[in-house]
């Protein structure tokens, strides 16, 4: 019974199965999977997936069991650089299913087939139909002929399969059956399961119709769905982009800054022009990651106590530098100024930073921005506010969207900004909002609740 | 606002404790110390068997810190690697897998050396490898050297106290790799330095992965005597045959283990005689050969 044999396979990021050789394929075909298809026998399904998830390349010996008998064989799998992996499968053993003890094993099917049953009848001494049920849509017809006829021989409903010469046949003959059922296309099996001591049968039996096929479902065609973004970018393309394209900026400045000599002015401009599209590329992923990190359900930020006017007095001694490069003057919370909040700092200041520095990009030259904390009760606010051209109605509704630029472009924005320190003010309970109107600036409103607000309302 | 009255209460049960109990680990100190003087001779958790285990875990701790003083481009890697190795090695030993697969590795190579001793059983080149290597198989032939060398080294590291990281299972390759990482601040290097050791496992050429496929090969029950197969395929192939943990076959060997050993041999088939003859190479001083104590367990 052992035929060694050797054979190769291809997964994909799935764990599917996408190419596979004899015996590999028969075996998944066996166990009821389709080829390509996610792999049937679990330890290979668990050695492929520890493979790929880890980078590894594994070798182990893997068991299966289809109907039949049981499949021993040596896998080696290799993580490959499309995501799936490739399998070489050798000293492929297959033995005969251990015997079972006989009794165990008519228990057994009998359960399976009362398990999977979709028609069942009991029946009397002489198979003649006693009561029948049936949930299955394709057998309402015969289910309906087979109540209107009880008493009578089941084995006139069916169609048996093969020569059947007198009817009833004896039971022994008749368990396990194949037959057809007028109005359903599908093979079914009869299991007889005698009852009554001594003289089995003697009590009458119960009768079980299981099909070979599930009934069809219009959507089986499809491949199941596949996530139409991978979620991986922060945990596993930013940490190896960001490298790179440090090392691209850095290169940059150094030709920019001519350190290695003398260059031609317009040289000196192309190296900032890369510099700064690399600045924006990193920007870009640090955007892409905090999406990743707000739009997973599990976010949450730790509720610290922290004063809103100290982080806006941060934000603006960290943003100084670039509002004094555009001569715009930041007005921040004075000294003494304090408005208790809970919120997770960094994420207040991320907030903060993000909305101080679209304040500047956006503002005219010469121009205040105003940074304002404010208490009510058991909510604290931090408004900054401009003077730049300010936002219609439709622009404040849509300014808040994905990827919204409001049109513009080619200023280094990823129109994740706004999205993303929003969803961070709503996972810290709090919120982020717009007043403004054309001609009269904008003002940005960060409210977080306060001290009390969390001891006195239940979450 | 509801600052946890911690101190207070610290203070009164500080107090109300009577004076030998008031520092945890000296409280902790006696059942310790008790355990060690009662398992003195218990084979699994002898002094020795514990220093392997220390020093095979330094070990694991010292090749990932070299890996990473060497992409660092550190000068004194001996030095980077003394900084961090205990610390690393304790974080290492938090992992109840890798420590029970380290275990299982020297309990292995102590009852190679016994059998060595007592029955003459070579820890390399037994009668079934000899067999291997004279294959007509060339396939089998080669592998078979494979494991001699294979082998060879495991005992010289045993003798070491020594782990090649490459030897390790994936599973606890990957562990290890993980405990190296959140242990270790990340530097730019790091992934790197993990990204490389990982392209250089390969399961495959493993001693363990040689085991297993010439314990595949042999025919019958061959490979289920200790005294034909050696320790490391016998072990192999009664894991195998079991379907049971490597690992935990290994710790089966070790004397007060003995019900699970002679469940597992039966489980793979020998015949009672055949049972007797292992036990007589594995435990020739057991309580076994009385037929009362036997059947009593």
């Amino acid at each position: 019974m052992t035929r060694p044999m050797s054979c190769t396979a291809r997964t994909d990021d799935r764990d599917w199965l996408i190419e596979a050789d004899e015996p590999l394929a028969g075996l998944q075909r066996r166990s009821g999977g389709d080829l390509p298809g996610l792999i049937t026998a679990p330890a290979l399904l668990e050695l492929v997936r520890k493979s790929r998830l880890y980078g590894l390349r594994l070798a182990r010996t893997f068991r299966a069991q289809d109907d039949h008998e049981q499949v021993t064989a040596w896998a080696e799998v290799e993580p490959g650089a499309n995501g799936g992996c490739t399998l070489a499968l050798s000293n492929w053993q297959t033995d005969p299913l251990p015997e079972l003890d006989g009794a165990d094993d008519d228990e057994r099917r009998t359960a399976i087939a009362r398990h999977l049953a979709e028609l069942s009848a009991r029946l009397g001494p002489n198979q003649e139909l006693l009561s029948v049920d049936s949930e299955a849509a394709d057998l309402a017809d015969a289910l309906a002929r087979m109540q209107a006829g009880l008493g009578l021989p089941w084995t006139q409903f069916v169609e048996l399969e093969g020569n059947v010469h007198e009817q009833p046949l004896h039971w022994r003959l008749l368990d396990g059956a194949r037959l057809r059922l007028e109005g359903s296309e599908r093979h079914w099996k009869a299991n007889l399961v005698p009852l009554g001591v001594p003289n089995a049968g003697s009590a009458g039996f119960e009768l079980y119709l299981v099909a070979d096929e599930a009934v069809a479902k219009p959507q089986s065609v499809a491949e199941p769905d596949r996530p139409v973004i991978s979620t991986a970018i922060g945990r596993e393309i930013a940490p190896v982009l960001r490298q790179p394209i440090a090392r691209i900026i850095a290169n940059a400045e150094t030709i920019r800054t001519q350190l290695a000599g003398p260059l031609a002015d317009e040289y000196s401009d192309y190296a900032a022009d890369i510099s700064s599209a690399g600045e924006h590329l990193l920007a870009l992923i640090d955007d892409l990651t905090d999406l990743e990190v707000v739009e997973d359900e599990h976010f949450t930020t730790a509720p610290d106590r922290i004063d809103l006017a100290d982080v806006a007095r941060r934000a603006a001694g960290i943003l100084g530098v670039r509002a004094q490069e555009r001569g715009i003057r930041l007005d921040a919370p004075k000294a003494g100024e304090s408005a208790p909040a809970i919120a997770e700092f960094r994420r207040v200041l991320q907030v903060m930073l993000n909305l101080v520095g679209n304040a500047i990009r956006y503002s005219p030259q010469g121009s205040i921005v105003w940074l304002r904390v404010e208490q009510d009760g058991d909510r604290a606010r931090l408004v900054v506010a401009d003077q730049g051209e300010g936002l219609s109605e439709e622009q404040q509704t849509r300014i808040f969207g994905k990827f919204e630029r409001l049109g513009r472009s080619g200023d280094g924005g990823s129109g994740l900004g706004l999205y993303i320190s929003r969803r961070l003010a709503q996972a810290m309970d709090g919120e982020l909002s717009v007043e403004s109107a054309p001609g009269q600036g904008a003002r940005f409103i960060l409210e977080l609740p306060s001290f009390e607000d969390r001891r006195s309302e239940p979450r | 606002m509801n600052e946890p009255p911690t101190e207070p209460q610290a203070h009164d049960a500080a107090q109300s404790l009577p004076q030998d109990q008031g520092d945890p680990a000296i409280a902790a100190a006696a059942p310790v110390l008790r355990h060690l003087l009662v398992n003195d001779d218990r084979p699994l958790f002898s002094d020795e068997i514990v220093s392997r285990v220390r020093s095979m875990i330094a070990h694991v701790a010292a090749q990932l810190l070299f890996a990473q003083a060497e992409a660092a481009g550190v000068a004194d890697s001996a030095a980077h690697i003394d900084t961090h190795q205990d610390e690393l090695a304790a974080a290492l030993c938090a992992d109840d897998a890798l420590l029970l697969h380290v275990h299982a590795r020297a309990v292995e190579g102590q009852v190679t050396e016994q059998l060595q001793r007592r029955s003459g059983i070579d820890p390399v080149l037994t009668p079934l490898v000899h067999d291997f290597v004279a294959s007509e198989d060339a396939e089998t032939a080669s592998r078979a050297m494979s494991l001699l060398a294979a082998q060879t080294r495991f005992i010289q590291h045993y003798r070491r106290m020594e782990l090649p990281l490459r030897e390790l299972p994936g599973e606890l390759f990957h562990t290890a790799l993980l405990v190296f990482r959140s242990y270790g601040e990340a530097d730019e290097n790091s992934d790197e330095v993990e990204h490389r050791l990982r392209q250089g496992y390969d399961e495959a050429t493993g001693r363990l992965a040689l085991l297993t496929r010439l314990a595949m090969a042999a025919e019958g029950k061959s490979a289920l005597r200790v005294d034909h197969a050696g320790v490391a395929l016998f072990v192999s192939a009664l894991a195998q045959a079991v379907d049971q943990p490597r690992d935990l076959t290994v710790l089966a060997l070790t004397e007060g283990e003995l019900p699970r050993l002679v469940a597992r041999l039966r489980a793979a088939g020998l015949s009672p005689d055949e049972l007797q003859a292992q036990l007589l190479h594995l435990h020739p001083d057991g309580e076994f050969l009385q037929p009362a104590e036997h059947s009593s367990r």
